[in-house]
């Protein structure tokens, strides 16, 4: 059994992405690169590791989809193994609240337009998504 | 012809994908009915994302959570340019048309393993950025010419 912080290719990750976004078009079925899109001052693009029987602490999509009260979000889902596959690696970063919390390390604001990222960026949204829950409403 | 190009004077007229709004054999009076509802099918669907998407962005930039910057009135007003040109000569429809997160907006076209974008930035600068698969095939800043 692997360490909280080792984070296990058997393992599902998640991203919350705005349903007002348009990040995630529901009638094509398309995640959009800017789903992945590291944010202001990122050293990596936030992630969760979902609850599991290994870490049934960790969030579930629902709670990992969870944002500004009022507005909807879904929870786009990864395998870490399709990402280690593909050289991108994700990295352990509990939160006091979110002891799932990773972040995937070779996205940051300051690299975000660099060809590199872009091609992360869009390998994540057209090849590595599984699944995508919701929409989900905040409270 | 006013075209799409770069500073190297690459155009990107065929790159993005033609609409073909005619149809292939007709008699003449078919031909006249169908190919005017086809180009106004066409047209009313363009219609549809400029006031649908671009203009309720302008009026209504709270729609968007705070994680994401709104597009700005200079790429709004951009965009909604770039849409009305590729409108006139039949550009194929964007399969997508989204905010950027920082202030742009973008028009995509996927087809397949083909991925091509015109960004629109902040400031109204114009990108045309390619993909093969999730491979960046090119990337040039345009001007509408």
């Amino acid at each position: 059994m692997c360490s909280p912080e080792e984070i296990g290719n058997d393992e599902i990750i998640c991203r919350r992405v705005s349903a007002n976004s348009g990040w995630y078009d529901p009638v094509r079925g398309e995640v959009k690169p800017e789903a992945f899109k590291p944010r202001v001052g990122d050293e990596g693009v936030s992630v969760d590791r979902l609850a599991s029987d290994v870490h049934p602490n960790f969030r579930s999509t629902k709670e990992s989809a969870a944002g500004q009260a009022g507005k909807e979000y879904y929870a786009v889902c990864l395998s870490v193994a399709s990402l280690r596959e593909h050289g991108i690696e994700v990295v352990s970063q509990p939160l006091g609240e979110n002891p799932g919390h990773a972040e995937i390390v070779d996205l940051t604001y300051e690299n975000r337009k660099s060809d590199s990222s872009l091609e992360i960026m869009t390998f994540l949204a057209h090849e590595a998504v599984l699944r995508v829950e919701g929409p989900f409403l905040s409270n | 012809m006013p075209a799409l190009q770069s500073s190297e004077s690459k155009t990107f007229s065929d790159a993005w994908g033609k609409e073909s709004v005619s149809p292939a054999v007709l008699t003449h009076e078919d031909a006249l009915v169908t190919s005017s509802a086809v180009v106004k099918e066409y047209h009313e669907a363009w219609t549809r994302l400029i006031d649908g998407k671009l203009i309720e962005w302008g009026w209504n930039p709270q729609v968007f959570d705070d994680e994401i910057e709104a597009p700005t009135r200079v790429a709004l007003a951009q965009a909604m340019q770039l849409a009305a040109w590729m409108r006139e000569r039949n550009w194929q429809l964007p399969t997508g048309l989204i905010p950027d997160g920082e202030g742009g907006v973008v028009f995509e076209n996927r087809q397949g393993l083909y991925y091509a974008r015109l960004e629109v930035l902040s400031d109204g600068t114009i990108y045309y950025v390619a993909f093969e698969g999730s491979k960046l095939t090119g990337r040039d800043e345009v001007v509408i010419g």
